[in-house]
């Protein structure tokens, strides 16, 4: 509950005043005393004055005003300093000009000329803070209230003015509607009730509202992209996907390409190894098989080794022997003849052919010549050459055949003895030098040259085998030389490839192990090849333990893919191509979607954004539905007030009058009105006027209908200072304690301010002043 | 851990959720100076990379608060980027809000040895030899059309030296585990991760390994958020220096960004306290000078407290505050004082009792609020 407002100080230039009194703030009563004409009451007017003003068109408030001009003649003025709403306030007023300044804090408000009735902003504005500070704007309720003013007491009346006044009170609902209102709209542009009008500025919760429209036309826009992209997406997604598993498999098969490839490597030098070993094989066989020919023919030839042999053109010297051995048999016959003379000679002598001698065929040979030579030589030359060479032979015939002429004419038989002889001679010589160098010449005869002549060529053909046979191993060395020195093959081996020579034990066999001893043609090679086939042996041994050493484990191949590398690059090769063409696609569709895609935040920031949102959304929602139901509160709660405000008024007075004449008196009681209100005084009901009352009794009532007033308005939170000027006129002293008593008890709670000259009832109370005035001369 | 040699340490600076360019509005206020002051702290990152002696740095993404930031932000990261990136290997993964490849791109222009990780499977890590040893790195730019599941993808090449994951994503228990589109990365896949150090960013608390679970730990950290995006965030907030070596788990260490943090002062009760000003004091008692407090205000009120005039004084000392009033009116002794007496005010308290006292849940929150609020309102007139 906020604090009562109190006096703290007032400073005044006013009528008999002219200085500064100060209030203390403990829960009793302000009391100021002081003999009559030393400005009790005026110092009390001059504490509201400062605050309300006078109302200069009243000539009642012109009068008044004029009267309370400053006796030394200075301006007439006054500053109070006031603690209300929990701060202290310091207001000065100059009543010459109406000007007033408020200090509050730091902060100083000059208003200006104030009219207490005026109608402009400043004049609202002063009065809004006098009802927040005191509860009134203006002076006139609490004169009937809580400003008892002496002989005004006489003049109270209990009436419905009083709920009027108190209608002033409840302007603090009012104001807290507005603020309650206000502050629904700094957050919804709404109409607070029906009825109402709506703003036009946007609060905070319209705005979220908006901006949650707003992010939710964002999504809504989203999501209908994403429904028009949906197919692309899917498409996007599908490709996304086979990508990934397409590269999983590449990666998966390259991952099994090199073990593969190893193995395929070690697989092909194998079968490489296999063939170069079968080579070497065959080609030591082929040595071996030349090697056992040459053996076989060279044993052959031993047979003859001691034997003469025979010339090698023996063959043609057999023809030849034959026709001499013929002739001669034919020219001994013929001569025998020719001796008996039992024949003429024969031309059997003549050795030309055709029986034309030879110059005779050169000559002849040479005018062919000069005839081909016309086309290159020119005509004549040839032609002369021709001639020439023509007649030569024309003439070599002519003279021959003068000669043999001369012969088939018959030669002298002499003659042809001597000829003949002399061809005999001739023959013989000629068959002696065919018999030269013939073994057996001696027994070579016509009858025994056919075996001679076997036997020539069983010789011969002996010779050729054996001169075949070495040089096919001649050949076969050569070529193993070659072969071998082609190859490169390392020699080292280490202990597990040496487990791995039976691999090849059986195809080397034997003849591996057959010493190389043997010194026949081809031996070298024989041995170059075995340590061949030994390194061959060992390096595909090392090779064997490599392959068994590579590991297919942990490569899982698709299905349909052979485990050799081969069909894994074939299967490979054509994941690329499907993969690259996925990519490509993807490509397409990214740029698609890029192209199709609108500045946009991400759905997840927006989903987050709109949470937040809803979240502000239903804070301020909840608040404005809180600011409606205080509202709502406040006004039903105001209703309720409003209905029991006689009822309580006349309790709150009849409490009051009970304690002044200690339950004498009440309760008051009224009718349809306050106007017709009574006092109960035992079983009567007496009107508030005296009489039937007595005069103390009237003025215990009045006191009792002000200070119940004063309660109902404190009731509405609305307790200004009370200022009481004279409490204990016409009272006796029993009465005045009962109301210095209740007075006390009020100032427990709010300031009390009482004005008193009478000296022997304060000192019967045991009240000092706070506040000794003096009379003074004007 | 396989590092071949024997003293290799590798000092990693980890930060995630930077969110440049975010609004700050939680802050109310506060929005405009927290934004400048996250962004300046962001600019001193290369000195403290230099100070600490980081060999790499690791962005695990929502570098950027929107996936199109401004010019002015863009530039302001493209430098700090340059300048980190100029002495040392810098790896950044996109987030959830940076996760357009729009925001990136414009970091690649820093250059330098800036290895932005854009592919949505893991593949060969990007390896740097740094002077605590080599060290790989393995990202993902998480797309759920490209890859659903890229943990899956996830293979620990053979090479020595420190293996590192870098990834955006929501662990089981983290907000953005149940929105659709965040990468999961539930504790058991976390933990099957062949990996030395699997820096994490999304959460924006900052979770040690040790947070990871017993049953399957991982050698995963979230660094948190650089400054609080909002009062929800309170404790340090900044960058972790991890620290790996050899056959040990990884060291991390969390350092303040230096922007002003939130301090949770829990549940205040305000009890025995006469005014708004002794509840103000009340909570600043619990609160360090350089925070900004947030907490709930508890217990019985012996009088008509104002939360809002209660955040109103502590603004005043700290510069911004967050208080969430749980105080029992219902249960004051003053008010039921109030609603004893004939005045307007103790008329709108027994009224206002009485309606709250047959509701529950919002409705009877909302009732009590609408008491508290005509209160004031006529306390204020």
């Amino acid at each position: 509950m906020s604090e009562a407002p109190r006096f703290e100080r007032i400073e005044m230039t006013y009528g008999c005043h002219e200085g500064s009194f100060e209030f203390h703030d403990e829960p009793r009563p302000v009391l100021i005393t002081g003999d009559n004409g030393a400005g009790k009451s005026t110092l009390a007017e001059a504490l509201l004055r400062a605050l309300f003003g006078f109302h200069r068109k009243s000539g009642a408030e012109r009068e008044i005003l004029e009267l309370r001009r400053p006796w030394s003649g200075h301006p007439m003025r006054a500053v109070v300093n006031l603690r209300a709403a929990g701060d202290s306030h310091l207001i000065e007023r100059h009543f010459d000009t109406g000007e007033v300044t408020v200090h509050g804090g730091e902060d100083i408000h000059d208003f200006g000329v104030v009219r207490p009735a005026g109608s402009s902003a400043q004049d609202r504005k002063y009065r809004s803070l006098l009802r927040e500070w005191l509860g009134f704007g203006e002076l006139g309720p609490l004169t009937q209230t809580v400003w008892i003013r002496q002989g005004d007491l006489g003049q109270t009346r209990l009436e419905d003015e009083l709920l009027r006044i108190a209608d002033g009170g409840h302007r603090a609902v009012g104001g807290a509607h507005k603020q309650l209102v206000d502050a629904y709209h700094r957050l919804s542009r709404l109409p607070f009730e029906p009825g109402a009008k709506r703003r036009s500025k946007n609060g905070k919760l319209d705005t979220v509202v908006e901006e949650i429209a707003s992010v939710e036309e964002e999504i809504r826009a989203v999501r209908s992209r994403e429904a028009e992209r949906r197919p692309l997406l899917q498409r996007r997604d599908k490709l996304g996907l086979q990508g990934a598993r397409l590269g999983r498999e590449i990666e998966s098969l390259e991952a099994a390409l090199g073990p593969l490839s190893q193995r395929d490597t070690f697989l092909a030098q194998l079968r490489e190894l296999h063939r170069i070993h079968r080579q070497a094989e065959e080609l030591l066989d082929s040595i071996r098989d030349a090697r056992r020919g040459a053996r076989t023919a060279r044993e052959q030839t031993a047979d003859f080794a001691e034997q003469t042999r025979y010339p090698d053109d023996f063959e043609s010297r057999a023809e030849a022997l034959r026709a001499l051995w013929d002739e001669r048999q034919h020219l001994a016959g013929e001569l025998t003849s020719v001796a008996a003379g039992e024949a003429q000679p024969a031309v059997v002598l003549r050795a030309e052919p055709l029986g034309v001698p030879i110059p005779a065929w050169i000559l002849a040979a040479g005018f062919i010549a000069g005839l081909a030579l016309i086309p290159a030589v020119g005509v004549w030359p040839g032609a002369l050459v021709a001639l020439f060479a023509l007649g030569g032979a024309l003439l070599v015939g002519a003279l021959d055949r003068r000669r043999n002429g001369t012969m088939a004419s018959g030669p002298e038989p002499d003659i042809y003895a001597a000829k003949a002889r002399e061809r005999l001679a001739e023959l013989e010589g000629r068959i002696e030098e065919k018999m030269n160098g013939v073994p057996d010449a001696d027994t070579l005869t016509p009858d025994t040259l056919a075996d001679r002549l076997r036997h020539h060529r069983w010789q011969v053909k002996v010779t050729a085998q054996e001169a075949k046979a070495t040089a096919r191993t001649d050949q076969l060395a050569e070529e193993a030389k070659s072969f071998v020195e082609g190859l490169d093959l390392p020699r080292t081996l280490d202990a597990a490839t040496v487990l791995q020579r039976d691999f090849f034990a059986a195809s080397v066999g034997a003849e591996e192990k057959t010493p190389n001893s043997e010194t026949a043609p081809g031996g070298t090679a024989e041995e170059q090849l075995a340590e061949c086939l030994r390194a061959v042996v060992h390096q595909a041994a090392t090779i064997q333990v490599q392959l068994d050493g590579v590991s297919l484990a942990g490569h899982n191949l698709p299905e349909g893919v052979d485990a050799d590398a081969k069909s894994v690059e074939r299967a490979l090769s054509q994941l690329r191509r499907t993969h690259r063409e996925s990519v490509g696609e993807l490509t397409e569709l990214e740029l698609d979607l890029a192209r199709q895609r609108h500045v946009s935040r991400p759905s997840l920031v927006i989903e987050e954004l709109l949470g937040r949102l809803r979240r502000e959304e239903e804070y301020h929602g909840m608040e404005a539905r809180a600011l409606t139901a205080a509202h709502r509160l406040i006004t039903d709660a105001h209703a309720r007030f409003q209905e029991e405000d006689q009822t309580r008024l006349l309790e709150l007075i009849s409490s009051r009058l009970a304690s002044l004449t200690e339950g004498r008196l009440g309760p008051v009681e009224s009718g349809a009105g306050l106007e017709d209100a009574v006092v109960r005084s035992g079983s009567r009901q007496l009107a508030l006027v005296s009489p039937p009352l007595s005069y103390g009794e009237l003025q215990s009532v009045l006191m009792a209908v002000r200070l119940g007033s004063a309660d109902f308005l404190a009731d509405l939170e609305i307790q200004p200072p009370l200022l009481v000027d004279e409490p204990f006129a016409h009272l006796d002293v029993g009465r005045a304690e009962e109301v210095w008593s209740l007075l006390c008890q009020i100032a427990r709670s709010r300031q009390v301010i009482v004005m008193s000259q009478d000296r022997l009832i304060l000192e019967h109370l045991g009240a000092s002043p706070d506040i000794q005035l003096t009379a003074r001369l004007g | 851990m396989d590092f071949e040699r024997d003293r290799i340490l590798i000092r990693l600076l980890h930060i995630a959720d930077v969110h440049l360019g975010a609004s700050y509005a939680a802050f109310g206020p506060l929005a405009d100076s927290r934004r400048a002051a996250a962004l300046e702290a962001f600019r001193e990152l290369p000195e403290h990379a230099a100070y600490l002696g980081a060999h790499a740095v690791l962005v695990a993404g929502d570098l950027f608060d929107d996936t199109f930031p401004t010019d002015r932000v863009r530039a302001e990261a493209r430098e700090v980027v340059r300048r980190l990136a100029s002495e040392r290997p810098v790896f950044i993964v996109p987030g959830n809000h940076d996760s357009a490849p729009d925001a990136l791109p414009t970091i690649n222009e820093a250059k330098g040895s800036l290895f932005v990780l854009a592919e949505p499977t893991f593949g060969a890590p990007v390896t740097v030899v740094t002077d605590g040893g080599p060290l790989h790195i393995y990202g993902i730019a998480y797309d759920w059309a490209r890859d659903p599941d890229p943990l899956a993808s996830f293979q620990r090449a053979e090479a020595p030296g420190a293996h590192v994951i870098l990834l955006h994503g929501a662990v089981q228990d983290a907000p953005h585990w149940e929105a659709g589109s965040a990468l999961r990365l539930p504790h058991d896949s976390l933990a099957r991760l062949d990996a030395d150090y699997i820096a994490l960013g999304d959460y924006h608390r900052f979770r040690p390994p040790a947070g990871f679970g017993q049953d399957s730990p991982a050698p995963a950290c979230y660094p948190g958020s650089f400054a609080a995006l909002d009062y929800t965030e309170t404790g340090t907030h900044g960058f972790v220096l991890c620290e790996l070596e050899p056959e040990k788990p990884p060291q991390v260490t969390l350092h303040s960004s230096g922007v002003q943090a939130v301090l949770d002062v829990g549940e205040v009760d305000v009890g025995g306290c006469a005014d708004d000003a002794e509840v103000a004091d009340r909570i600043a008692d619990r609160a360090d000078e350089t925070s900004l407090p947030t907490g709930a205000l508890e217990g019985v009120p012996d009088y008509d407290l104002d939360a809002a005039a209660v955040a109103e004084h502590l603004r005043a000392r700290f510069g911004g505050c967050h208080l969430v009033d749980h105080t029992r009116l219902y249960d004051a002794a003053w008010i039921h004082e109030l609603a004893d007496r004939p005045t307007i005010r103790g008329h709108v308290a027994r009224l206002g009792l009485a309606r709250a006292g047959g509701l529950q849940g919002e409705e009877r929150q909302t009732q009590l609020r609408a008491l508290r609020l005509a209160l004031h309102a006529l306390e204020s007139r």
